[in-house]
């Protein structure tokens, strides 16, 4: 009886160490599913970048069509936001700027692809941030 | 006594394999990040590769193709302008904005060595070591890595257009057992000229065109053994407006793949590549 009485003791003990362990965890180690949801949308955002710049989007955007870009954001389904940037370089100036409608503004987490393209004499340096909205 | 003892042992131990586990899991958890991680960056790294090599193909006054033929041969076609343009300044500078502010932006280490277009000549290689180029004097072609090589192109055809009116021309000689096809064709401002038959790569054959007397202003196509080595096709205008283009069949095997003659070094994460910046991949 005496056994049975301490082994319920151990029991309990371990259940709550369990529940402490339970509790405690997710606090000390980083979220695997917001991790993996940052590594779709970086994903998605650098495929996306380079199907702009493989589709020939981004060298029509720099000669002043910009929906070549914004339908393709369209595209993009709901939930996901975007800003495209292309800075003339050397100089960093902006020369477009455009973003998915209904997203607000870009959120602190965002993931951000960057590639370069050349046009008409100068390269640009194109910058498309994507984030869950 | 004895049991409760035993069962608290068990008990321990139970909560022991229990915290291992969850332990081993976050490893295992963080590894698959990390992983993804990698997997992502090196996509990345691979894009950059492929873009640079694309917008050194925008920067070139050239155009070019490459295709796997059915046959299990790899053509390649290469046109340009006469006068040729000097491409390497703006490609050099394209190197200085790799390696500082696009190093930044990608959040990698970025380090371009294109010192050998930095000449006045851009340059693509094969595998197999043939070499595509146009130069800042007004040569385009394709010759041997080497001087001790041979391209083993088995069909060159080359096409020139010009508005001016040819003059007189120097055709070159066949040899009837010539390993290599070579297909000539000038359109000009006075009618066209054609000019087909095999040729030993071993052996120089010259063909000059002449658009002013005394021989000022030409176009000069030549085939075969030159100093760059056995089979060069080049074509070099002397104060000629032209369009040149060149195509070329190679076996597919040592051709299945071109690179710029340029470097690029990059790191990403846990992910680093160094290599020839790829034109074609042989697909």
């Amino acid at each position: 009886m005496k056994g049975f009485v301490l082994t319920m003791d151990a029991v309990v003990a371990l259940g709550l160490v369990l529940a402490v362990l339970g509790l405690l965890l997710p606090l000390a180690s980083p979220n695997n599913a917001d991790a993996l949801d940052e590594i779709a949308v970086q994903r998605y955002t650098s495929d996306l970048l380079a199907v702009l710049q493989k589709s020939g989007r981004v060298e029509s955007a720099l000669a002043g069509n910009e929906s070549a870009i914004t339908s393709a954001f369209i595209y993009s389904g709901q939930g996901k936001c975007f800003l495209f940037t292309a800075r003339r370089m050397p100089s960093g100036e902006i020369v477009s700027a455009l973003s998915k409608g209904g997203c607000g503004s870009v959120r602190a987490n965002a993931a951000t692809a960057v590639s370069n393209e050349f046009y008409n004499g100068s390269v640009y340096e194109v910058q498309l941030a994507g984030w869950l909205a | 006594m004895k049991r409760a003892f035993i069962s608290t042992l068990a008990a321990l131990a139970l909560a022991a394999l229990v915290m291992l586990l969850v332990a081993s899991s976050q490893a295992a958890f963080q590894l698959r990040e990390r992983g993804l991680a990698d997997y992502a960056a090196a996509g990345l790294v691979q894009y950059a590769f492929d873009n640079s090599g694309n917008q050194i193909a925008a920067m070139s006054d050239w155009n070019l193709t490459f295709a796997k033929t059915a046959a299990g041969k790899a053509n390649v076609t290469l046109a340009t302008n006469f006068p040729t343009f000097n491409d390497s300044p703006r490609i050099v500078n394209y190197s200085d904005y790799l390696a500082n502010n696009f190093s930044k932006g990608f959040g990698a280490s970025v380090l371009p060595d294109f010192t050998p277009l930095s000449g006045g000549e851009i340059k693509l290689v094969s595998n197999g070591g043939a070499v595509l180029f146009v130069n800042s004097s007004n040569t385009t072609g394709i010759r041997p890595a080497d001087v001790r090589d041979s391209t083993n192109a088995s069909t060159v055809a080359i096409v020139l257009s010009t508005p001016r009116t040819l003059l007189s021309s120097n055709p070159w000689a066949f040899d009837p057992l010539g390993s290599t096809q070579v297909n000539l064709t000038l359109v000009h401002g006075g009618g066209t000229i054609n000019s087909k038959g095999r040729m030993d790569p071993n052996k120089p054959h010259n063909y000059w065109l002449n658009f002013t007397p005394g021989g000022a202003q030409f176009l000069q196509v030549f085939f075969g053994n030159g100093t760059a080595g056995n089979g060069t096709a080049t074509i070099r205008s002397q104060q000629v407006n032209a369009t040149a283009g060149i195509w070329a069949e190679f076996p597919y095997a040592p051709a299945s793949a071109w690179h710029y003659d340029a470097t690029l070094n990059v790191t990403k994460g846990g992910v680093s590549r160094v290599s020839k910046i790829p034109a074609w991949d042989g697909g």
